[in-house]
C-alpha cells in the first residue's frame, strides 16, 4: 500500500502538540481505516437516482416554463395597447389617403386585407414568444447524453 | 469545462445534463462518504434523497459557495436524521440488504467497526477530513463549525480510535 503524502492524520498529529505527545500510532490507524476498499457500484446508484429525479426533473423544467412565458407574454402585452392604437391610425390616415384616389370600395379591400396582414403579423409575434421559449429546452432534450 | 456552481445554476433550470454531469462529478465521494458514514446501510436511499434535495432545493443555491460544501452538507443533515432513527431489526452479520449495489469486502468491516465506536460528530469530521480528504476550512463549513471545533473533534476521534486499535492488538496478542 503507498503511503499518502498528506495523511490527515499525520497531518493532524503534526500541528496537535497533544498528539504528538501521546505518540498516536498514525500508521495503524490509517492501516484499519484503509483497509477493506468499499466496492460500490456508483453507475448502478447514480442510475436508480436519475430514474427517481426524472419526474421531478420534468416538473422544475415545466413549472418554469410556465413562469417565463407568462413573465414574457406580461412583458409583450404591455406595448399592445400603443400598437393597435398607431395600427389604427395609420389605417384610417391610408383610408383617407387612398379614398382620394379610388373608389371606395377597392380601398375598403386594400385597408381591410392591409389590416388583416397587420393582424397576422401581430399574432405571429405573440405566438412566437413560447416557441422561443420552448427552443432550449428542446434543444437540451435533443442533445446527446 | 463548467463549473459545479454553474451546473447548479443549469440544474435549477430543469436542466438534466446538468444533474448527470454533477452526478458523475460527486457519485463516487457522495457514495463513499454515506457508505462510510452509516456503515453500508440505506446508502442507496440516502443518496437518491440526498439528489433530491439538490434538484429540489437548486434554485436556492447561492452561486457564492461551492457546490461540495453545500452537497455535503445536505448529506450530513440526512446522515444525522438516518442515524436518529430507530434501530432497524437486529440482522446478522454479513446479511447485507441485496441489490444495493453495494458491496463489502471482510476487511472493511474493521475500519466500518471503527468508526461505528465513534460518536455522530467525529465521525463526521473523520470521514470527511480523512475519506473525502478535505481541508478542516472546508469540513468548518459543511458542518458549520467553527475550525478549532474541527481540530478538537479530529483530536478526539484519533485519541479514541488510537485506544480501540491498541486495544484490539493487546487482546489479539
Amino acid at each position: 500500500m503507498t503511503e499518502r503524502q498528506d495523511n490527515p492524520l499525520a497531518v493532524h498529529v503534526r500541528e496537535c502538540a497533544d498528539c504528538r505527545d501521546q505518540a498516536m500510532p498514525v500508521e495503524a490507524l490509517s492501516a484499519v481505516l484503509d483497509s477493506g476498499a468499499l466496492a460500490i457500484d456508483t453507475g448502478a446508484l447514480s442510475q436508480h437516482a436519475l430514474a427517481r429525479l426524472a419526474p421531478e426533473l420534468q416538473r422544475r423544467a415545466d413549472a418554469l416554463f410556465w413562469r417565463r412565458l407568462l413573465r414574457a407574454l406580461a412583458v409583450a402585452l404591455v406595448p399592445l395597447p400603443l400598437v393597435v392604437i398607431a395600427d389604427l391610425r395609420l389605417l384610417a390616415w391610408l383610408y383617407d389617403a387612398a379614398a382620394t384616389w379610388l373608389p371606395s370600395g377597392l380601398v375598403a379591400y386594400l385597408v381591410l386585407s392591409y389590416a388583416a396582414s397587420l393582424v397576422v403579423l401581430i399574432g405571429s409575434t405573440y405566438a412566437a414568444i413560447p416557441l422561443l421559449l420552448a427552443r432550449p429546452v428542446a434543444a437540451a432534450e435533443a442533445a446527446p447524453a | 469545462m463548467q463549473t459545479d456552481e454553474a451546473l447548479a445554476a443549469r440544474l435549477a433550470d430543469g436542466d438534466d445534463a446538468a444533474l448527470r454531469e454533477l452526478l458523475r462529478r460527486y457519485e463516487r465521494r457522495l457514495a463513499t462518504f454515506l457508505h462510510r458514514q452509516t456503515g453500508g446501510r440505506d446508502v442507496e436511499d440516502l443518496y437518491q434523497e440526498t439528489w433530491l434535495r439538490v434538484v429540489r432545493h437548486a434554485d436556492r443555491f447561492d452561486a457564492e459557495r461551492r457546490f461540495s460544501t453545500w452537497l455535503f452538507q445536505i448529506a450530513v443533515n440526512l446522515c444525522r436524521d438516518w442515524h436518529r432513527r430507530p434501530p432497524p431489526d437486529p440482522r446478522p452479520p454479513g446479511d447485507e440488504p441485496a441489490g444495493t449495489g453495494l458491496e463489502r469486502s471482510e476487511a472493511a468491516l474493521d475500519a466500518a467497526q471503527l468508526l461505528a465506536q465513534l460518536p455522530a460528530e467525529q465521525r463526521e469530521v473523520v470521514v470527511l477530513r480523512y475519506y473525502q480528504d478535505l481541508s478542516e476550512d472546508d469540513v468548518a463549513r459543511i458542518l458549520e463549525i467553527p475550525k478549532g471545533t474541527v481540530k478538537s473533534r479530529m483530536h478526539q476521534a484519533i485519541a479514541r480510535m488510537a485506544a480501540l486499535v491498541e486495544g484490539e492488538k493487546r487482546a489479539a496478542s
